[in-house]
């Protein structure tokens, strides 16, 4: 019970302390705390949280299953497959948001146009939350697929033979064996997409600022919105605290559901299609959701490099003409100081995640701590609105805001407990024999000389999943910083790429080239290592060491 | 159902799983297949069962070509070694899912019923297969197999996840059912302890090609070739060089073939092991390593004269 400590020390301060601190904070001032109810619809603002939260998670839950499917029955090609659906989760939700803004832009976005609709859906009251809603569904789908993918892969092939015998065809071998088989995964997706749908901030403020009116907001804009612009910081507190006690609900169930050991958990449907049929839906299925989900990146890099005059067009221009690298370059070179602060705070905070979370988790399945999972699990999902007000008092009081310190301790508490989880399976079904040869040879310091080499794999894979999350943080960063890094020593300031990306937003007149271009700077650099990791669980490879149940 | 594999050869890239196969096999019989792992033997047990298609050859069962018919519709039936039953759903449901496109669900009932009681597992039907011991899943996974009144059973490696003393009763099990319906059966294994007793006939197999086929006393008593020689019995023969009898090449020779205690030729006893009815014997004859049976506990160490009174062979030392 010795290496648990600082992580266990870590989440306490960070985690544990902020969250109650929340309720605490909230004694100080009720009444105007309870103000916000005079001033703010907050049933509608439930209700769009729930909104938001349910349709992501079913949605990106059934749709990231069925691609699963399609691209298990590919032939050829499954990996160039699942990196096209992957294709999504390598985009911050910074800059999925600003590419969704001018892919529905009235008349002239591609998507309003190929799909025939009249207006803006963000623009009105009736649509927005469902609007804000299918982008957020767009971005989630990838996290579905990959859980469901890796399970499905894990179902024995023996299994699939065994089918083959018993002549069920291959719509009856998903509907009624493989996909009921791994019908944990599918609530674990569920329920996991649920409480982080139900923290997501940068979606929302980014697309709709909650608006018209109220109609797009959800709980965690709430909470930012009553600090910043009202400045009811109690009232704030009040909304972090309702969307906390909320999202414990399905972070429960989520940890019930690891827990459980029940034998079916999806229903069997026993679906009759002939293999040529079957394969043509999910072909076509496929086709059709691979089109959505890729063709807003096309998008977002065709608009980065071509000549503005392009943008407001009616039809649309879809393929690349009068190219120009010039505001892509341009966004490039402004983007210097916030890039180096996404780098030297998501290497240090990745660093810092590893070193903490390797040897709790190790520790932790060793002796059974199954608790120590469950709490991560819980801190994991709990949404970075509902900590983040002590947090900001806190940094404040000790003169660190705005400073890279604030952000690499503050940013852990989602990757370290991420990585606890990774690490607490992979350890699971890491072989005892090592761990007993140490003892009975006497090694010192096995930690570092035995078990840390032989999970290189996973350590890589964890350290890829830390930065790639830690750079698309939009929430702590818009709290916690004000300036970007003025390139100087002392370093000060720290603006990360994100708010870079979202500043774009802010110009008077919008500039669709300049925009896409910050979308793309900000994306950049983690698609090609979100790729690599992704690849890298999907290929299953021994040493990914990635598996979610 | 009888068998007929003529000529059938699969290669995955430059690996030669099944390298011409040719080989009979009579309806009713009991045949397996023997070999290390790598020898391509579950290849061609899948290959029987349509899992695999071949790159050449045919496959005839009752005279029919089945060489491109889908598993499903051979009317063959296949064990794995590891059951594959579904964990999420019910013995009872594993077994009717085989028939269900054949017959109403209360006839399939009716069947799961009759050849559970058969095996004694009828009072598990409504348990899932993650609460039965080992032995009770293969006999759920042979029930199984069993629904569909298959012509050709193919089982494979079907005992290796059950601990020896499950393996004896589950051999006696499968030999039954084998015998009761009289069903053609193919079986793979890597352990020739299970062959013997089971086989009619046996199959010996290295590197996707058929080395020997007999059965079992034939091969025992007339092996082909070094490799059959160094695989088959329990232990193998002891594979040296013919020198000390005066023979060029390499010879095999069973423990059973060697008497200790007369003779002109001498070794040195190495090891004894206690085999229960007898001893294991490992003598050194210049250097070269022997095992011999002998009633009684030798010393270690000490030096013992012999014969020996049968072996096989030569063959090329350089082979």
């Amino acid at each position: 019970m010795r290496y648990p400590i600082p992580y266990l020390i870590y989440i306490f301060a960070f985690g544990i302390i902020p969250f109650f601190g929340a309720f605490l904070i909230l004694g100080v001032n009720i009444s105007s705390a309870f103000s916000v109810f005079k001033f703010v619809p907050v049933g509608l603002v439930v209700e769009n949280t729930l909104i938001f939260s349910f349709f992501t998670a079913v949605l990106s839950s059934v749709l990231g299953t069925l691609l699963a499917v399609a691209v298990e029955i590919l032939p050829k090609g499954k990996r160039l497959a699942s990196l096209l659906v992957m294709l999504p989760y390598t985009i911050p939700f910074t800059s999925s948001a600003l590419i969704w803004t001018i892919s529905l832009y009235g008349k002239y976005g591609w998507f309003s146009y190929l799909f025939h609709l009249p207006f803006d859906p963000l623009y009105l009251a009736k649509t927005s939350i469902w609007a804000v809603t299918g982008v957020s569904v767009w971005s989630s789908v990838p996290v579905s697929f990959l859980i469901m993918i890796s399970s499905l892969r894990s179902v024995p092939k023996e299994v699939r033979e065994a089918s083959v015998m018993d002549g069920l065809s291959l719509s009856q071998y998903y509907s009624s064996v493989a996909v009921p088989m791994v019908g944990k995964a599918f609530w674990i997706s569920f329920l996991l997409q649920f409480v982080l749908a139900m923290g997501n901030f940068d979606l929302p403020y980014v697309l709709t600022q909650g608006g018209p009116g109220f109609s797009s907001t959800t709980l965690p804009l709430l909470v930012f919105d009553e600090m910043f612009t009202f400045g009811n910081f109690s009232g704030g507190e009040l909304v972090a605290a309702l969307l906390g006690l909320m999202a414990t609900l399905p972070s429960l169930a989520l940890i019930f559901l690891f827990r459980s050991r029940r034998r079916k958990y999806l229903p069997s449907l026993n679906l009759k299609l002939s293999d040529p049929v079957f394969k043509g839906i999910m072909m076509a299925l496929m086709g059709l959701l691979l089109f959505t989900l890729d063709f807003p990146v096309y998008w977002m890099v065709l608009v980065a490099f071509r000549e503005p005059i392009l943008d407001f067009k009616y039809p649309p221009v879809l393929f690349p003409t009068h190219l120009t690298s010039s505001y892509f370059i341009s966004s490039l070179e402004q983007s210097v100081p916030y890039m180096i602060t996404s780098v030297v705070v998501g290497l240090t905070a990745s660093l810092f995640t590893v070193l903490m979370s390797l040897p709790a988790s190790y520790e932790a399945a060793r002796k059974g701590m199954g608790w120590l999972l469950f709490l991560s699990i819980y801190l994991y999902s709990l949404p970075a609105a509902s900590f983040v007000i002590p947090l900001y008092l806190l940094f404040t009081g000790i003169g660190l805001i705005n400073t890279w310190w604030a952000l690499i301790l503050s940013t852990p508490i989602f990757t370290a407990t991420f990585a606890t989880w990774i690490f607490y399976n992979f350890y699971m079904d890491f072989p005892r024999g090592y761990d007993d040869a140490a003892q009975v040879f006497g090694i010192k310091r096995k930690l570092f000389r035995i078990i840390m080499p032989l999970s290189r794999g996973s350590i890589f894979s964890v350290f890829l999943l830390s930065f790639v999350f830690n750079w698309h943080l939009l929430f702590y960063p818009l709290i916690l910083a004000n300036t970007p890094y003025n390139m100087r020593f002392p370093p000060e300031g720290a603006l990360t790429i994100t708010i870079f990306a979202l500043q774009a937003l802010g110009n008077e007149s919008l500039n669709w080239g300049l925009l896409a271009s910050s979308a793309l700077v900000a994306s950049l650099p983690v698609m090609v290592i979100t790729m690599m990791a992704v690849d890298r669980i999907l290929r299953g490879e021994r040493g990914s060491g990635v598996k979610f149940i | 159902m009888s068998v007929e594999i003529k000529g059938v050869s699969k290669r995955y890239g430059k690996v030669v799983a099944l390298d011409e196969i040719k080989l009979s096999i009579e309806k009713g019989e009991f045949f397996v297949i023997l070999g290390p792992t790598g020898s391509g033997k579950t290849t061609l047990l899948r290959v029987l069962a349509g899992l695999e298609t071949v790159d050449r050859g045919e496959i005839i069962l009752d005279g029919r070509d089945v060489t491109r018919v889908p598993a499903s519709r051979r009317e063959v039936a296949m064990v794995f070694q590891n059951y594959a039953l579904y964990p999420h759903k019910t013995v009872m449901e594993n077994l009717t899912m085989p028939v269900e496109s054949e017959m109403s669900r209360e006839e399939a009932r009716e069947l799961a019923e009759s050849i559970a009681r058969k095996l004694n597992i009828a009072e598990l039907l409504n348990r899932y297969p993650n609460e039965l011991s080992g032995g009770q899943q293969q006999k759920v996974a042979l029930a199984r197999a069993l629904m569909k009144r298959p012509k050709l059973f193919l089982m494979d490696e079907p005992l290796s996840n059950l601990d020896a003393i499950q393996r004896i009763s589950a051999r006696k099990l499968i030999k039954d059912i084998q015998r009761d319906n009289s069903i053609t059966t193919v079986y793979v294994t890597h352990d020739q302890v299970e062959a013997m007793p089971l086989a009619d006939r046996v199959g010996i197999m290295d590197s996707g090609r058929l080395i020997q086929v007999g059965t079992p006393e034939e091969v025992y008593n007339n092996v082909a070739n070094d490799f059959v020689a160094s695989f088959f019995g329990n232990p193998p023969m002891s594979l040296l060089s013919g020198e000390f009898l005066g023979i060029k090449g390499r010879i095999g020779i069973r423990p059973e073939d060697v008497v200790i205690g007369e003779g002109e030729l001498r070794g040195r006893v190495s090891e004894v092991e206690f085999w229960g009815d007898r001893y294991l014997v490992y003598l050194e004859i210049n250097g070269s390593e022997m095992r011999a049976f002998h009633g009684s506990r030798l010393r270690v160490g000490e030096q013992v004269r012999f014969t020996v009174r049968r072996y096989s062979g030569p063959w090329d030392d350089g082979k």
